[in-house]
């Protein structure tokens, strides 16, 4: 037998016995299962776009991003737009620095938007044959006073029935930001601080959709204007920017904008993005994006911009400012079961737990070590035993995590005991801007009840401590 | 895509879950959390444990991101974890059995049993080193790019220990009374 078919029955048989039958890869299912690792990976979200490079990583961060996906494209023409070197306005009967200037004095409007997005083949096809062709359409209503409340609606390009497919709330008096996914019966909904609130303002979903942030960029630009002419009813003067010298050499660009004579207010924006490159799949990508039907200084109510009911049978993540204790406090309780008393420290728990478990005579460790003498197979034991490794490492990482986000932590597992109602066994620093006040502690006492207390109480409750 | 052209995406890919972007962290994930449970399973013998594992390297992997010195070995840095935690793990498990470390798991049900024990044997009797390698390329069939960049190893490297730690493989059925005849015809 050669070397050849040698292989051949190895390779056979290696993929019979160790060959994976069902690969399990659901980022979905990690991201609902580790919401406190989702937290801390996106709490470093600073400038998202402009750490993305390239209109590939621009289009996949549109095409994926649940909260994003509405209006990156208006972020990225108004980040390529700010780029721009400044020139001179044509001279027309409107100057836009006016119409600027008119649209800060407004407190609440509504409009409509529409986002397109398709895909042209750069050889060997029609170059005007679309494809992955994608629209959302949506209605706003912004107010500088309440914050802003978005519905999205995917039309059916096929004509049918369009899909009311999601929600999104920008609430900074309720200091929350939520979105509703109707297609797949989910939410998500972020307790915001002030420093969250003032990001979204500046550099997220709503403000560059925000006609103001459009107008700033477009004076920055070199203009022109398209004349008067009329558009529903009303009369109108157009301004255009298009000049590809003064962009991103790896964008082409059109903005429009038509302005009404009489109120000097907006009435329209349209915006095409095209990538000037291919992708490596050979398409060049294309958004368009238009909005419209503006209805100025509306009068809105506080509620309407009440939080949302969200439906019975809609599964969500909250993610709240405070990080959530509950891990710790599971692992606290394992490793008291298992060892009477709280670990020394907080470090490679996980680590030694087992082993400690191992000599202690707790009834709880005399119990695991005669469930894991009766399993037979070594995936049966790891599995009894990670019952107890998982809520202890679910503790290591809670503590990591604090440290991580310097949250001021600390542990004094040396000295309280579970029978400590009134010791601080852990603390750490609650988020500045919170609901609660600054400065203030969440304690997790020796009984594993939990409190959030002042400085102050945390002072009386550490100097009370054994030394 | 050249293989240039990916480890390039990758790093950009790698820059932008350092700021925070889930997308790129999520594109990160798709792409190597096979590799990690099979790396796991290389260690731990057993699947639903080595999906733990992964799963627990991903959320390590969130809160460290930052500590990644180099970007572009952020392959071979996620296995570092993996590796790590289900060592811990099976020392864990360990200190609750009294097996020596290379004790295979043997049960024993009918012929067809006994012949993929022999395997399971053979491959766990292998290095460390090894075993990954095999583990790797035949769990869910990775590219021998996948393996290099996990392993941190250059693909000459990946070639030539993958036909060593086989010829092993093969040698210690054959002593065992398993060759491809048998195999065959057995099947």
């Amino acid at each position: 037998m050669n070397r050849q078919d040698n292989d051949k029955w190895l390779d056979e048989a290696l993929t019979d016995v160790i060959g994976s039958q069902e690969p399990r890869t659901d980022f979905a299912k990690w991201k609902n299962d580790h919401p406190d690792a989702v937290e801390m990976l996106t709490s470093r979200a600073g400038r998202q776009i402009s750490a993305a490079p390239g209109p590939l990583s621009i289009r996949s961060i549109i095409m994926k991003s649940p909260i994003t996906k509405l209006a990156t494209a208006a972020v990225v023409i108004i980040a390529c737009l700010i780029g721009l070197s400044l020139w001179r306005g044509t001279e027309s009967g409107i100057a836009l620095a006016d119409v600027l200037a008119r649209i800060e004095q407004v407190k609440a409007y509504r409009h409509k938007m529409s986002i397109q997005n398709w895909s042209t083949k750069v050889t060997g096809e029609d170059p005007n044959k679309r494809y992955n062709f994608r629209e959302t359409r949506s209605t706003s209503l912004t107010s500088q006073e309440y914050g802003t409340k978005n519905k999205v609606i995917n039309p059916d390009p096929n004509g049918g029935e369009s899909t009311f497919s999601k929600e999104v709330y920008f609430l900074p008096q309720k200091k929350t930001f939520i979105v509703i996914m109707h297609k797949e019966k989910k939410y998500w909904r972020k307790e915001l601080d002030d420093a969250d609130i003032e990001e979204i303002r500046k550099q997220s979903v709503f403000s560059n959709t925000d006609p103001r942030t459009f107008l700033k960029g477009i004076l920055k630009t070199k203009y022109e204007s398209m004349g008067k002419s009329t558009m529903d009813g009303v009369e109108v003067e157009g301004f255009r920017t298009t000049d590809p010298n003064t962009t991103d050499p790896n964008l082409w660009f059109d903005i429009k904008i038509w302005v009404d004579v009489k109120t000097r207010l907006p009435v329209r924006f349209e915006s095409s993005l095209t990538s000037v490159e291919a992708d490596q799949m050979g398409d060049r990508w294309t958004m368009h994006i238009v909005m419209h039907d503006y209805q100025w200084d509306v009068p809105v109510d506080a509620a309407e911009f009440e939080p949302p009911v969200i439906p019975d049978d809609y599964t969500g993540t909250v993610v709240k400012r405070h990080f959530n204790e509950e891990p710790a406090i599971q692992g606290l309780k394992v490793w008291v079961e298992l060892l009477g008393k709280y670990p020394e420290n907080i470090t490679d728990v996980g680590d030694t737990v087992l082993r400690l478990a191992e000599k202690s005579e707790t009834p709880a460790a005399m119990r695991l070590k005669e469930e894991v003498k009766g399993l037979r197979t070594e995936e049966e034991k790891i599995n009894k035993l990670a019952d107890f490794l998982v809520p202890i490492r679910g503790l290591e990482r809670f503590y990591g995590m604090l440290q991580w986000d310097k949250k001021d932590p600390a542990y004094y597992g040396k000295t309280v005991t579970p029978k400590d109602a009134d010791k601080v066994l852990m603390r750490w620093k609650v988020s500045d801007n919170e609901y609660h006040a600054d400065n203030e502690y969440r304690v997790i006492y020796g009984d594993l009840h939990v409190e959030t207390v002042t400085p102050e109480k945390l002072a009386e409750l550490e100097a009370a401590l054994p030394k | 895509m050249t293989e240039k052209d990916e480890g390039f995406n990758e790093v950009q890919l790698v820059e932008a879950a350092r700021n925070g972007c889930i997308d790129s962290f999520g594109a990160l994930y798709e792409k190597y959390h096979g590799p990690m449970v099979a790396l796991a399973y290389s260690i731990l013998a057993g699947r639903d444990r080595a999906e733990d594992v992964a799963q627990e390297t991903f959320a390590i992997a969130c809160r460290d991101l930052p500590t990644l010195k180099s970007k572009d070995k952020f392959a071979a840095w996620l296995a570092g974890i993996c590796r790590n935690l289900s060592k811990q793990m099976l020392r864990a498990a360990r200190s609750e059995r009294n097996l020596t470390p290379d004790e295979p798991v043997v049960r024993t049900q009918d012929r067809t049993d006994e012949r993929s024990e022999a395997i399971r044997r053979a491959v766990w009797n292998l290095r460390e080193a090894e075993r990954d390698l095999i583990v790797l390329r035949y769990f869910d069939g990775f590219s021998q790019a996948q393996i290099s960049s996990v392993l941190g190893i250059s693909a000459q490297t990946v070639n030539g220990r993958l036909g060593r730690a086989k010829r092993k493989v093969a040698e210690y059925l054959k002593r065992n009374g398993l060759t491809g005849a048998h195999y065959e015809s057995a099947r």
